[in-house]
């Protein structure tokens, strides 16, 4: 989720804009008590805003509609983001929406007022440099910025990266008019290569979700990035001894894991057997409860055995971290 | 070791800050308290906001879970993550699915 702090019903309070993976756009009001539990941004005929894939949840499914995407078909892209500017310049905010997949940016007119939004349910393309914004790095969420300090707002946004692209961060610079936004084309703020595990997690390799603020106070735009890093600590260079340890580890580890796998199985196996005999789901609870209760400290224990085992084995051949984290980096 | 972070820019065709190449230093992690400023969370976003009013930008923090927490900022740096309250005292939470 990204996340915005913006006047949305104009009463003089800051809300709280944010998208999540629901596929739809939340905001929680704020008044002189402070923020009140987020609700769904709804379109003029009250149905919830959204690009096209959402998760439902009366249906507890995930589906997919094309009422609100501009050739009115459905696809494949889920909006995880919004953030609102008065787009046309009448005076109201718009909002933009990006979608988790393809990195698409769409903006909703608001044709309501400054106090009473009412959007249309309708999404349009954002174009930059000429042609649709398209990432296939996946965007996280963009922000909106004078980052040029020229009166207008520009969009920074970031990507996920992965499988599909290298995650970073860019710039697109206003150059239109009042009422009349026009982006040009991606400028790279920051972009990550990570052909090589560093031993500290030094910076985000993926999920790039940036901030863009003054925050050393020295006079320019510097980003706070959170994302994950990916490292792996030092390993230590080992002798005779260590690495026979190691080896022995290594083995007593194996068949800990083995014994933990078979006593999950045997779990299983009894658990399907007794709730197979069971005629209600009483009986289905119970049988559940009874096997649970047989097995559960064993193989607590021998999960327990089998991750105590792990730690001792890092110390000797650390492991590949994921972890997540947010970094500042100060304007050059 | 070798850095992962290759802070430039990509050349611009055209555009109102130039065809300059736009840098920033090597990153620093965030800590908050003595922790690592979002460890606790999946994919944390940060925003700056004055949360407590003291006119300092603090940092919000989302994440996929839609829990919001904050940090504090103080002449010390930040304070120990929290979770950000609603008015009715709860957490500060969106929902995902």
């Amino acid at each position: 989720m990204g996340s915005q702090f913006v006047d949305l019903n104009a009463d003089g309070h800051l809300d709280y804009l944010s998208a999540t993976f629901d596929g739809s756009p939340h905001v929680s009001w704020g008044g002189d008590a402070g923020f009140a539990e987020p609700v769904r941004l709804v379109d003029g005929a009250g149905e919830r805003l959204l690009v096209s894939s959402y998760w439902d949840y009366d249906e507890e499914a995930h589906l997919t509609t094309g009422r609100a995407m501009p050739d009115g078909k459905p696809a494949n892209l889920r909006g995880i983001s919004a953030v609102a500017m008065d787009w046309d310049g009448d005076g109201d905010l718009d909002l933009l929406q990006g979608s988790y997949e393809k990195g698409h940016l769409f903006v909703q007119m608001n044709e309501g007022s400054p106090s009473e939004p009412r959007f249309t349910g309708k999404n349009v393309r954002v174009m930059a440099g000429g042609v649709p914004l398209e990432d296939k790095a996946k965007m996280t969420a963009p922000r909106l910025v004078d980052w040029d300090a020229d009166g207008d707002l520009d969009l920074v946004y970031g990507t996920f990266g992965g499988p599909n692209g290298i995650a970073g961060v860019y710039l697109l610079i206003n150059q239109g008019q009042d009422g009349a936004p026009s982006f040009a084309a991606p400028r790279t703020l920051l972009q990550v290569r990570g052909e090589e595990l560093p031993t500290s997690p030094v910076g985000p390799v993926e999920g790039l979700y940036p901030e863009v603020t003054d925050w050393d106070k020295d006079g320019d735009l510097d980003l706070i990035v959170g994302g994950y890093s990916r490292w792996r600590a030092e390993a230590p260079t080992l002798d005779a001894e260590q690495t026979t340890e190691l080896a022995r580890l290594r083995a007593l580890h194996e068949a800990a894991s083995s014994a933990s796998d078979k006593l999950s199985e045997a779990f299983r196996e009894k658990l399907d057997s007794e709730e197979e005999r069971a005629k209600t789901d009483e009986e289905k609870e119970a049988a559940w409860d009874r096997v649970y209760g047989e097995f559960k400290d064993r193989m607590d224990a021998a999960r327990k055995a089998r991750n105590e085992l792990q730690g001792q084995i890092d110390e000797f051949d650390p492991p590949k971290k994921r972890t997540p984290a947010v970094w500042f980096f100060e304007r050059g | 070791m070798t850095h992962l972070l290759l802070a430039l820019a990509a050349l611009a065709p055209s555009g109102d800050v130039g065809d300059d190449l736009i840098l920033f230093k090597a990153p620093v992690q965030l800590m908050a308290g003595n922790a690592e400023l979002g460890r606790r969370k999946m994919y944390p976003s940060p925003a700056a906001f004055d949360v407590d009013g003291d006119g300092t930008q603090d940092l919000v923090l989302g994440g996929l879970s839609g829990r919001v927490t904050w940090s504090r900022r103080t002449a010390d740096g930040l304070s120990p993550e929290k979770p950000m309250e609603r008015t009715d005292g709860k957490q500060l939470s969106f929902n995902n699915w």
